[in-house]
C-alpha cells in the first residue's frame, strides 16, 4: 500500500513535468481536431451561431468543381514531388557516404535547405528566382536560352512548386544516410569477392539494405505532400496560381475558411483530407507488406 | 487500481484543460483588467488624477507612411489622455482580414479597427458584430461636420458601425517619364478609352514598356459601369452584370494581344500590392485607389513623376465614384468602449491629429479637418486632395455591391474570371456569365 502511494505520488510530479506538452496537446491540436468535426456537421461562417446541418457540407463536396480541381493539383502534385524528392535524397546520401575528407562539412551544407524549408523568406526567393525577369531567366538568357514564364505559366507553375520541395531533401536524406550506414561492410567485401560489380552491389545490397528507410521516407513524405500550403501561398499570394493550376487542397480549403468564411464547408474539407491520406497511407503499407520483406 | 487512478487523473486533466481552451475570452480579460488596475494605482499616485488607466488596442493597415503618422498620432492622443494607453497592432494589407475576422469571431478584435467597408463591413454588420455607435454619437464623437454621404459608408439598416477615414476611389494615375519617353501627349481628365488606347499603343510600339498594368478590380467594376451596368441595389440585392463583365473581359483580351497590357504570364500569381509592373515601371499606368497613390509612389522602382485624370471614358460614360473608405470601427467585445470611440472621435477630428494624419487615409472628410490641413499639403498629398475634389465632382451615384452579403467573393471571382478569359479557356461572354453565377451562388448560401 505504501508504495503504491509512493507510485502514484511519483506519477503526479510526472505528469505535472509533461504538463507543458499535454496542454499544447489538448488545446491546440486534440481540441481543434474535435472541434472541427463538429464544425463539419454545421453552417458555421465565422459569425453566425452554428446550426446542425446533417452532412450537407460533405454532399457539397461532390457538386462542387472546384474541389475535384484541388484534388487532381494535389495529387499530381504529390506523384511529381514525391518520387523526385526521394529519388534526389537517395542520390545526395550515396555521394555524401563516400569516404572523403571534410565530408561532415558538406553534410551539414546540404541539410541546410530542410532547415529553412518551409520559411516564408524561402518562398519569397523562389519567387525571386523564378519569375519571368528573374534570375533563373537571366541564367538561361546568358546561355541564349529563352526561359518560359515559370510561376505565371499553368503549365509549369506546379512544377516549379514541386522543384522547392525537391530542394528540401534534407530530413529523407539523413535517414537514407543512416541506413546507408548500417548495412555491413562485410556484404560489399564477399560480393567483390564473388565479382559483383559497382552497380551489382548497388542493386543486390544497398537497395534491400535500405529498404526500410526509403518506405520510412515515402509514407513520410506523401503524407507531408498532401498538407503543402505555406509555399504556394506565399507565392501565389493565397489564391490557385494561374488558371488554379497551384490550387492546392489546403490552399483551397483555407480559402473557404479565411476568405469566404465557410467555415463548416472548410472544416468537412479537412476531413475529407484526412480520409485521402489515410487510404493513401493504407495502400502504401499495404503495398510494402505485399511486396518487401524485412525479415529475410 | 494504479492503472484506474491515472486513468482518471487523465480525463480530469483532460477536461480542465478542454474547458480552460473552450473558454477563451473572459479569463484572459479579466487577468488583464487586473493589471491593468494596478498599474493604474501607481501611476495615479504619480500624476495626482484619480482616473482609471485603462488600455486599448487598435489595428490598421497600410504602409510605413501610414503606419508611421499613426503611430505619432496615437502617441499624441495618449499625451492628452494620460490615463489612456493605446497598444497599437500593424502591418501590410495581405493577412489583414484574415487575422481581424478570426479575432472578431472569437470575440479578441481590438477595441478599434480600420476595416475594409467593400468586403467584409456588409457580412459583419448582418451578423451583429460591430460596435455599433450611435449611442456616443453627440457625446464622445462629433459628427456634425462630417458629411452625410461619407457616413452612409458605415452604415446598415441605418445603423451607424463607423466612421470612414478617408474619402478615396478609383483614378487613373499615370507615370510621366514613361509618356515622356516615348513622346506621348499626357493624359487629360477628357480623355476617351480611344485615346487611352492610341497612346498606350505608341508607348508599347516605342519604348516596349507597357500601356497599362494588369487591369486591376477597380478597373473592371469601374469599366462596368461605364456601360451603365451596376452591381447592385441600394439595398445589396445582387444585379445581372454578366454581360456588360464579359464585354470589358473582351476589351481586355484584345489590349493584351497588341501590348497595351501585358502577358498574363507576366502578371498572374506574381502581382500583389507591392510587387507589380507599375511600381517596377514596366507599364505606363494604373488605375488604383488614389489614396494609396502616395504610397506606390514610395515604392517604384525609378525615381518619376506621377500624375492623376479620370479613369478614360468617364466623361462620355460616367462611373467615377467617390468612396469614403476605411471605417474606424467601434469593437464589439470591447471592455472600454467610451474611451475607445473617444480615440476615434480623436483619429476623425482632431485638428492636431490630422496635421499629423494629413492623407495617410485619403482625404479627411470633415470639413474643418480638410481647411486645417488643405494649405499643408503638397506633393503626392496635395494630388491626393485633388484628386478627391475630381472624383466629387463627377461622381453621379454610388454602387452598393459592397452591402452584397457575403461580397467578399466578388473581387476573387472577378479576378480569377479574368485570367480564364485572358489565358483563353473561355470565351470572354462565358467568363462575364460565370462570374456572375458563381457570385450568386455565393451571395445566396451566405443568406
Amino acid at each position: 500500500m505504501r508504495r503504491k502511494k509512493r507510485k502514484n505520488g511519483a506519477n503526479l510530479i510526472g505528469y505535472s513535468l509533461i504538463a507543458p506538452w499535454l496542454i499544447g496537446i489538448f488545446c491546440f491540436q486534440l481540441w481543434p481536431i474535435i472541434h472541427s468535426f463538429l464544425m463539419s456537421f454545421t453552417d458555421y461562417n465565422l459569425l453566425n451561431t452554428p446550426q446542425f446541418i446533417g452532412a450537407a457540407n460533405y454532399s457539397k463536396m461532390f457538386q462542387d468543381e472546384n474541389f475535384y480541381q484541388a484534388v487532381r493539383v494535389t495529387f499530381k502534385y504529390v506523384f511529381i514531388a514525391v518520387p523526385a524528392k526521394i529519388l534526389f535524397a537517395l542520390c545526395i546520401a550515396l555521394i555524401l557516404n563516400l569516404k572523403l575528407k571534410g565530408i561532415g562539412i558538406y553534410r551539414t551544407i546540404y541539410y541546410i535547405p530542410s532547415i529553412l524549408g518551409s520559411s516564408i523568406a524561402v518562398a519569397i526567393l523562389w519567387k525571386a528566382l523564378f519569375v519571368k525577369d528573374g534570375a533563373i531567366n537571366a541564367l538561361l538568357a546568358s546561355f541564349g536560352i529563352q526561359g518560359a514564364s515559370w510561376l505565371g505559366s499553368p503549365k509549369y507553375a506546379l512544377f516549379t512548386i514541386s522543384l522547392l520541395t525537391v530542394w528540401q531533401f534534407g530530413s529523407s536524406m539523413v535517414v537514407f544516410l543512416a541506413g546507408l550506414k548500417q548495412i555491413p561492410m562485410e556484404l560489399y567485401e564477399a560480393a567483390a569477392v564473388d565479382g559483383a560489380g559497382r552497380w551489382a552491389k548497388f542493386i543486390h545490397i544497398t537497395i534491400p539494405g535500405i529498404m526500410p528507410m526509403m518506405s520510412f521516407n515515402v509514407l513520410m513524405q506523401t503524407i507531408n505532400a498532401f498538407q503543402m500550403f505555406a509555399a504556394p501561398y506565399t507565392i501565389f499570394n493565397g489564391r490557385g496560381g494561374p488558371l488554379n493550376s497551384v490550387m492546392l487542397y489546403v490552399i483551397y480549403l483555407y480559402q473557404h475558411a479565411f476568405k469566404y468564411f465557410n467555415v463548416g464547408y472548410s472544416s468537412a474539407l479537412s476531413w475529407a483530407l484526412l480520409v485521402m491520406i489515410a487510404g493513401t497511407a493504407l495502400i502504401l503499407h499495404f503495398l510494402q507488406k505485399r511486396f518487401l520483406n524485412y525479415d529475410d | 487500481m494504479r492503472k484506474r487512478t491515472s486513468v482518471t487523473l487523465v480525463t480530469a486533466a483532460m477536461a480542465l484543460l478542454l474547458a480552460g481552451c473552450g473558454g477563451s475570452g473572459g479569463g484572459t480579460q479579466t487577468t488583464t483588467q487586473g493589471n491593468t488596475q494596478t498599474e493604474a494605482a501607481g501611476q495615479a499616485a504619480d500624476s495626482g488624477s484619480g482616473t482609471e488607466q485603462v488600455e486599448l488596442r487598435i489595428s490598421w493597415w497600410g504602409s510605413d507612411a501610414r503606419h508611421e503618422a499613426t503611430l505619432e498620432a496615437l502617441d499624441l492622443f495618449m499625451e492628452k489622455n494620460p490615463n489612456i494607453k493605446v497598444v497599437a497592432e500593424y502591418q501590410g494589407f495581405d493577412g489583414y482580414h484574415d487575422k481581424l475576422m478570426t479575432q472578431i469571431s472569437s470575440g479578441t478584435e481590438p477595441d478599434v479597427y480600420q476595416l475594409d467597408n467593400n468586403v467584409y463591413f456588409a457580412s459583419l454588420a448582418a451578423n451583429d458584430k460591430l460596435g455599433d455607435l450611435t449611442p456616443y454619437i453627440g457625446n464622445q464623437l462629433k459628427l456634425d461636420d462630417y458629411p452625410e454621404d461619407a457616413l452612409t459608408w458605415a452604415q446598415y439598416n441605418g445603423v451607424q458601425y463607423g466612421v470612414p477615414s478617408g474619402l478615396n476611389g478609383p483614378l487613373f494615375i499615370w507615370n510621366k517619364k514613361i509618356f515622356d519617353e516615348a513622346g506621348v501627349e499626357y493624359p487629360t481628365d477628357d480623355w476617351s478609352w480611344e485615346d487611352f488606347e492610341k497612346a498606350c499603343q505608341e508607348i508599347y510600339d516605342k519604348t516596349g514598356k507597357y500601356g497599362m498594368k494588369e487591369p486591376s478590380y477597380f478597373l473592371t467594376m469601374t469599366m462596368v459601369r461605364q456601360q451603365g451596368q451596376w452591381f447592385a441595389t441600394e439595398e445589396g440585392e445582387l444585379l445581372d452584370f454578366s454581360a456588360a463583365l464579359g464585354n470589358v473581359y473582351e476589351q481586355y483580351n484584345k489590349w493584351r494581344e497588341t501590348g497595351i497590357f501585358p502577358p498574363l504570364d507576366m502578371t498572374v500569381g506574381q502581382e500583389s500590392q507591392q510587387d507589380n509592373l507599375f511600381l517596377s515601371c514596366d507599364a505606363a499606368c494604373e488605375v488604383n485607389h488614389i489614396a494609396t497613390m502616395p504610397q506606390d509612389h514610395a515604392a517604384m522602382a525609378e525615381e518619376v513623376e506621377l500624375g492623376i485624370s479620370l479613369v478614360p471614358g468617364t466623361k462620355q460614360s460616367g462611373g467615377a465614384y467617390m468612396l469614403a473608405s476605411m471605417p474606424w470601427t467601434l469593437g464589439k467585445s470591447s471592455s472600454h468602449p467610451e474611451e475607445a470611440v473617444k480615440l476615434i472621435d480623436f483619429l476623425i477630428n482632431d485638428p492636431d491629429a490630422a496635421k499629423i494624419l494629413m492623407t495617410v487615409r485619403g482625404v479627411p472628410a470633415p470639413q474643418s479637418v480638410r481647411d486645417t490641413i488643405a494649405p499643408m499639403l503638397e506633393g503626392d498629398a496635395l494630388l491626393v486632395m485633388e484628386g478627391v475634389d475630381l472624383l466629387i465632382e463627377n461622381t453621379e451615384r454610388i454602387d452598393y455591391e459592397w452591402l452584397v452579403p457575403g461580397s467578399a467573393v466578388i473581387e476573387n471571382t472577378i479576378m480569377d474570371e479574368q485570367y480564364a478569359t485572358g489565358y483563353g479557356q473561355k470565351t470572354s461572354q462565358e467568363a462575364g456569365a460565370a462570374a456572375y453565377q458563381t457570385i450568386l451562388e455565393s451571395v445566396q448560401n451566405s443568406q
